[in-house]
């Protein structure tokens, strides 16, 4: 054997492989494995459904309330907001667990059903006429793209990575609307050596890219957050956190508003990191904090001033549950799991919408996909039907 | 699973988490794919906790990893390989940036390997496995682990003719 390769191969494999695991790996195994489990229990129910999917490409959504919620629903009747796409579901018919072989479903608002997308990653533009879409998972098969789906005819525009940036969209989060549908944002952060960190910024009209460098998403970003639209749509919010060497945990520090140009604008104390998904509610007057890298037996959504980190109150929850976003700017929509609910409960899947006392408003069962992501949007134009089944 | 397990089983994790990523890391050579891939064989682990705790759950995990990588590309065959792009130029002197541009030329190469010939390497090179038990976890013959081996290193330097270390041909065997 040639000593030199034997030697550069350990060393690549060394040099390449020293990166930090993802936080909370043991807690998500047992999730899943709860989840394979129940769903091994209704393999009956289940297999039906996903067969009846595969066949017709629709997701029907089951009635709101079934199961009920040991008591604590209040009624409720349709509302103007709807789930507008399951964003990344994984096929149980692929064993191949690459996200690029996910796909995604979309609110048909003639029919009221949910339409699948060969996209791993889809967001709706806010006017619902334009969805973001991504596909690849930044391998040499599979290369990432991102580009713009014309919702009526179903055609994709492709963005071109802004000039002298490489690895994007590889080494970008998945894009972002602005809430006023007039910018799309990718945070992109790129492999040591290629490059600086910042954001893109895209035009969806003209797909006109422009890169801004943000060095606190290095020198400030231990925990590796992305950035957040502002509900403004004119800047965006980063989670700052440092790490502690001492007892190897991440400290959230506090949330820092730039410009679009990247220039900082204000920095609030917080001890707790933005909500990934609906941070901000729609009047911009509340910040969600939640910290979903450690999630507990209950769940804790911090609800916030912006203007100044003060906490207004705790939102909380007696199970695991992950915020999906602002139902309206009194009311959080959250995502609970069959398989963590007390005794009594429902033991599937549920979309909860809570007030900012923590008191269940309204309750509807999601589609049984398990999606990376969940977006929300008007509900306006949805046959009468569907509305009373899957609006808030 | 009862609290007593789910707690042993999450604080063994935690113990092995980084260890368990860097293999899964180069097996796949790209961070979100290990990810999912060391999430499977997690979830896998955590329903049969019960079972491999008593034995040695981290040689069952990392054969898990292995054999769950490879068997995923039985599914794939059929799709084309797609080379890799442009290799950085190589500088002759053995000097540090020599080096790193090395380094990084050859993990860019091996993302252009099939997972089999991958983790043939990775578990060769990166966990100093001898033959046998390479076999045993890929759960073929010792032979057969030779000749991908080799085959391994004739696909690098098909994906990555400039570099230089790669030219002399290997011998099939250690």
């Amino acid at each position: 054997m040639n000593p030199q390769v034997t030697e550069a191969l350990r060393d690549t494999f060394q040099e390449f492989t020293d990166a930090t695991p993802p936080a909370g790996l043991a807690r998500a195994a047992l999730r899943r494995a709860r989840r394979q489990r129940l769903a091994r229990l209704t393999t009956g129910a289940v297999a039906a459904c996903a067969a009846l999917a595969a066949v017709v490409g629709t997701v029907a959504v089951g009635l709101p309330g079934d199961g009920g919620t040991a008591g604590r629903t209040a009624a409720g009747g349709p509302g103007p907001s709807v789930v507008t796409a399951y964003s990344g579901v994984r096929d149980p018919k692929i064993a191949d667990p690459s996200p690029a072989y996910n796909y995604s479903l979309l609110l048909n608002y003639r029919t009221g059903r949910y339409d699948r997308v060969p996209y791993r990653f889809a967001m709706p533009s806010p006017d619902g006429r334009r969805v973001l879409v991504g596909i690849g998972d930044n391998s040499t098969a599979h290369p990432s793209r991102a580009g713009i789906m014309d919702r009526a005819s179903g055609q994709v525009r492709w963005i071109e990575a802004p000039p002298g940036i490489t690895g994007f969209p590889g080494y970008s989060q998945d894009g972002h609307w602005s809430p006023d549908g007039r910018r799309i944002l990718f945070t992109h952060r790129p492999r040591p050596g290629q490059g600086t960190g910042g954001f893109v910024l895209v035009d969806p009209d003209t797909l006109r890219t422009s890169f801004v460098a943000l060095p606190d998403l290095e020198t400030h970003n231990a925990q590796g957050h992305g950035l957040t639209w502002t509900p403004t749509s004119d800047g965006v919010a980063l989670t700052l956190s440092v790490l502690n060497q001492q007892e190897n945990a991440y400290i959230t520090t506090g949330i820092r508003f730039y410009d679009l140009s990247g220039k900082e604008q204000a920095t609030v104390p917080v001890q707790t990191p933005l909500a990934r998904s609906g941070a901000f509610s729609p009047d911009g007057g509340r910040m969600a904090l939640v910290d979903e890298e450690s999630p507990g037996p209950e769940t804790v959504i911090n609800v916030a001033d912006p203007a100044t980190g003060a906490l207004d109150r705790p939102v909380r929850l007696d199970r695991p549950a992950r915020l999906v976003g602002w139902a309206d700017d009194r009311h959080l929509l959250v995502h609970v799991f069959g398989d963590s609910a007390p005794p009594g409960a429902a033991r599937h899947d549920q979309f909860l919408v809570v007030d900012l006392d923590a008191r269940v408003t309204r309750t509807l069962r999601p589609v049984d996909a398990g999606p990376q992501e969940i977006f929300l949007g008007p509900a306006a134009g949805l046959p009468a039907d569907a509305a009373a089944k899957l609006t808030f | 699973m009862d609290a007593e397990l789910e707690r042993e089983f999450s604080a063994f994790i935690e113990a092995r988490a980084h260890a368990l990523f860097r293999t899964a890391l180069a097996l796949t050579g790209h961070r979100q794919q290990a990810e999912d891939l060391l999430q499977t064989v997690l979830t896998r682990g955590a329903r049969h906790w019960g079972r491999i705790r008593t034995g040695n759950p981290e040689a069952y995990l990392r054969t898990a990893l292995y054999r769950q990588r490879t068997s995923w590309w039985r599914s794939l065959k059929r799709r084309p390989e797609v080379s890799t792009a442009d290799l950085p130029e190589m500088a002759s002197a053995r000097d540090e940036t020599a080096t790193v541009d090395l380094h990084l030329a050859l993990w860019q190469a091996l993302n252009g390997l099939a997972p089999r010939h991958r983790a043939v390497l990775v578990l060769r090179y990166f966990e100093d496995r001898p033959d046998s038990e390479i076999a045993e976890i890929l759960d073929c013959t010792e032979s057969t682990v030779r000749s991908q081996a080799a085959r391994a290193l004739a696909r690098l330097r098909e994906i990555a003719p400039r570099l230089d270390i790669l030219a002399t041909k290997e011998a099939a065997d250690r």
